[in-house]
């Protein structure tokens, strides 16, 4: 009503009282006509005059639309902005104006805005939804707010007082998607169980390798858990990726599960490369920011040769080799313009090593995965003559059949395995002894007895230990002497390359406890010696040495899988905060699942241009943001 | 439902906001739902086209229990397991390179199945808790002869130090 006191509202008024009538009129001619008495007389007036005086109608509408109806003139009046009395209220509700500087720690918050803010506030609310990646959920509402404004005249003719504006308001309440599925399930059973999701325990695993990934699925598979993995190279998978040999890709398979593990369980597993635990979030801000922590980083510390003239150029681990032509960043192309290599150990290692050097130079890598100026590199390889040396005898090998057997069936190279005509008859009679493994291991080893021929050689030498690494007058590797457990006697073995690979030493972090080894120090299988509240595990080659393959490290991930679900049975307790944050305040630049898929893509796109299986990228620079 | 539709709503008015603010580069996906990747074993999934296809198949779980499975001739054992939710891995998909879908085959069906390849015994070898009768589940298709057959997963190896090192208990 009190539009009508003032006289432009008024005009307005009189002026829409007419176009209505007319309009009603138009419809129903017999509601308003001219027989019709008091106020209905009135409405037929105002309809004749919409009838009859049309266009003057029209163009006073039109008048008024630009006359400010009501509207005080700013240019009298200093105008003092009233803060309009707050709608909602408590300490999570957030009033974002132009000039708010917007800081929080709450789980659920609301957002408001209005006016001109409403865009600052909208374009907050989807950078937060960036931020979080789905974490968020976000219940947009709008609404109007009456604000106030206070008049006090510049000049006498104008009297003070008050106007109001409605202005257009937005209220965001933003929470966490894990919180709305709780509800959810909440509702529709309300039990206990449901409840637990809420308190899910969060598990940080270091290392992303196979004993890491497999302990994780395994775990997720059992539990509610929330799982962050951190890996210390940009890429994950660890000796998936860097160790398994580049003809051996139908062991990489595991990725695949890996992917599925990733991909059905974005809403509680992530993965942080590039993170170095030690260096960019310490071990013990682990145990603070998380429920438990889990130790899968393997053991990478290679085990020296420990004689004199180690140093010497071109000798290098065999984890340096096969780090190398896998493709790992920054490791220097080896010298392979010699004619002859030794390799040191009867591991896999060392066979992967011999065999990766014999195929490389005849193309059969070609479609693999290893990256093209290493494969270059590799195809121009002169070594014709490999001895693999072992510091104990036949009987005594580490090898795997299948690896050892794909040595054998090297087309081009004559490999032959060197052993005493006693230790052969030893080996002979011990045979039946001998369970299945060890068995089938000799008899192969027996089968290939002898000396090799032919223009490229590969031979096995045992009893023979390293003494000391001779060099040339540039301190490159020129032989290597060695005593030759047979004879009693010194040899000199030349060699333009020596590998060694004679096992690892394991890596402890900076606050896990060690043992008298030089291991971790372990309670029993899984469990470290560790006090305090947040319980440590360890699983893989940093609990108990790089020993076994795959089947192995994937048996003992399930039983330590079983192990955590177990002790985490009855967890009540909070879900810990996670190192995400610790992350973001030190500009960790970490590399997230996506960000790996999109390198992964990348890397396959490139390799499939030269139809090999993927290029692997060995610089990461413009994938780190 | 209600709830849902509101905040589909919110999805729009969000995203039509960020349309007009420049300093968003993209907006984030936030319900991407991928579908289940085509891969080897989708055989496994679909069910025996008549009584005459069936082969019945009991796996014997690591923790003793038994589940008895209609399975179809052609099924690949490992898959099949897939399909059931039992836990047997498959780390290299079938392709003879690992040996973590190692089975027991109990009795006389052991006799009738084809003879291990070279590779698969190779593969054996590296199995723990390796028996007379131990398979590799993957490499085991179903057949009619094969009806009735049983499989037992083996129990979980708690010894992981391989020189038979066992660490004392504090």
């Amino acid at each position: 009503m009190s539009a009508i006191f003032n006289f432009q509202s008024l005009i307005s008024v009189i002026l829409l009282l007419i176009c209505t009538c007319a309009y009603i009129r138009a419809f129903a001619p017999k509601v308003i006509d001219r027989n019709k008495e008091g106020l209905l007389g009135v409405f037929w007036k105002c309809a004749r005059i919409g009838e009859r005086l049309s266009p003057w109608v029209a163009a006073s509408c039109f008048c008024m639309a630009f006359v400010k109806g009501g509207r005080v003139n700013e240019n009298h009046y200093e105008i003092n902005r009233q803060q309009p009395a707050k709608p909602f209220t408590g300490p999570n509700h957030f009033f974002i104006t132009r000039k708010t500087n917007v800081e929080s720690q709450y789980s659920d918050v609301y957002i408001h805005g209005m006016g001109a803010s409403i865009n600052s506030v909208l374009v907050f609310v989807v950078e937060l939804e960036k931020l979080f990646a789905g974490a968020l959920i976000s219940d947009v509402q709008t609404s109007t707010i009456h604000v106030t404004d206070n008049l006090f005249p510049m000049s006498d003719e104008f009297e003070a007082g008050d106007r109001s504006r409605p202005l257009s308001a937005v209220h965001v309440h933003l929470y966490r998607a894990m919180f709305c599925k709780t509800v959810y399930s909440r509702i529709r059973n309300l039990s206990i169980n449901s409840f637990r999701r809420f308190t899910r325990p969060r598990l940080a695993i270091v290392g992303s390798g196979p004993a890491g990934m497999f302990t994780c699925n395994a775990l997720l598979r059992r539990t509610n858990f929330a799982v962050d993995v951190f890996e210390n190279y940009h890429v994950p998978f660890g000796l998936v990726r860097y160790g398994v040999a580049p003809d051996h890709q139908e062991v990489k398979n595991c990725i695949n599960l890996f992917d599925n593990m990733f991909d059905s369980n974005k809403d509680r597993l992530r993965l942080f490369c590039n993170v170095n635990i030690g260096k960019d979030v310490t071990f013990e801000e682990l145990t603070n920011n998380y429920n438990s922590v889990l130790l899968a980083y393997g053991s990478y510390k290679t085990r020296s040769l420990a004689i004199p003239g180690e140093k010497s150029l071109n000798v290098l681990s065999g984890s340096e080799f096969v780090g190398w032509y896998n493709g790992v960043p920054n490791v220097a192309n080896p010298s392979l313009d010699g004619d002859s290599a030794v390799i040191i150990g009867n591991g896999n290692v060392a066979l992967d090593c011999a065999r990766i050097i014999s195929m490389g130079a005849d193309g059969s890598l070609k479609s693999s995965d290893i990256p093209d100026d290493r494969l270059a590199h590799l195809q121009e390889s002169k070594i014709r003559n490999i001895k693999v040396l072992g510091r104990r005898g036949p009987g005594d090998v580490s090898f795997t059949i299948k690896e050892l057997r794909e040595q054998f069936k090297l087309a081009e190279w004559s490999s032959a395995v060197d052993m005493s005509r006693e230790d052969e008859e030893t080996l002979r009679s011990e045979l039946p002894k001998f369970e299945r493994k060890k068995k089938r291991l000799t008899e192969l080893l027996l089968k290939f007895a002898g000396k090799p021929n032919g223009p490229r050689q590969c031979h096995f030498l045992f009893n023979r230990v390293p003494q000391e690494v001779l060099s040339d007058s540039c301190g490159r590797v020129k032989a290597i002497k060695v005593f030759n457990k047979y004879t009693n006697e010194t040899e000199t073995v030349p060699c333009s390359l020596l590998i060694y690979s004679i096992g690892y030493q394991t890596l402890i972090l900076d606050g896990v406890p060690q043992n008298a080894k030089g291991m971790i120090d372990m309670k029993d299988e899984c469990r470290v010696n560790i006090q305090g509240p947040t319980p440590v595990y360890a699983t893989g080659w940093c609990a108990h040495g790089p020993r076994g393959v795959i089947v192995d490290t994937q048996q003992q991930s399930a039983f330590v899988a079983e192990q955590i679900a177990k002790d985490f049975e009855n967890f009540n307790g909070k879900t810990a905060v996670g190192a995400d944050v610790l992350l973001k305040q030190r500009h960790v630049r970490s590399i997230s699942w996506d960000r790996w898929k999109f390198i992964d893509n990348e890397e396959k796109l490139k390799g499939q241009k030269s139809g090999k299986i993927r290029e692997k990228f060995t610089t990461f620079d413009s994938f780190v943001n | 439902m209600f709830r849902l539709l509101r905040l589909g709503n919110a999805v729009v008015k969000v995203s039509q906001a960020a349309k007009n603010a420049p300093s968003i580069s993209q907006f984030p996906s936030r319900s991407v739902t991928t579908s289940c990747v085509l891969r080897h074993g989708d055989y496994e999934y679909e069910d025996p086209k008549s009584e005459e296809d069936v082969v019945n198949i009991t796996y014997v779980l690591r923790d003793g229990t038994k589940k008895e499975i209609r399975g179809k001739v052609g099924d690949n054992v490992m898959y099949l397991a897939h399909r059931y939710d039992i836990e047997l891995e498959g780390a290299c998909e079938a392709s003879l390179a690992c040996s973590t879908c190692h089975v027991y085959v109990e009795g006389d069906y052991f006799n009738k199945l084809p003879e291990p390849k070279e590779e698969e015994d190779d593969m054996l070898d590296q199995a723990p808790a390796l028996r007379s009768n131990s398979r590799l589940g993957c490499q085991i298709i179903l057949n009619k002869e094969l009806n009735g057959i049983t499989v037992t997963l083996p129990s979980m190896t708690r010894n992981f130090y391989v020189d038979g090192h066992v660490p004392q208990p504090h």
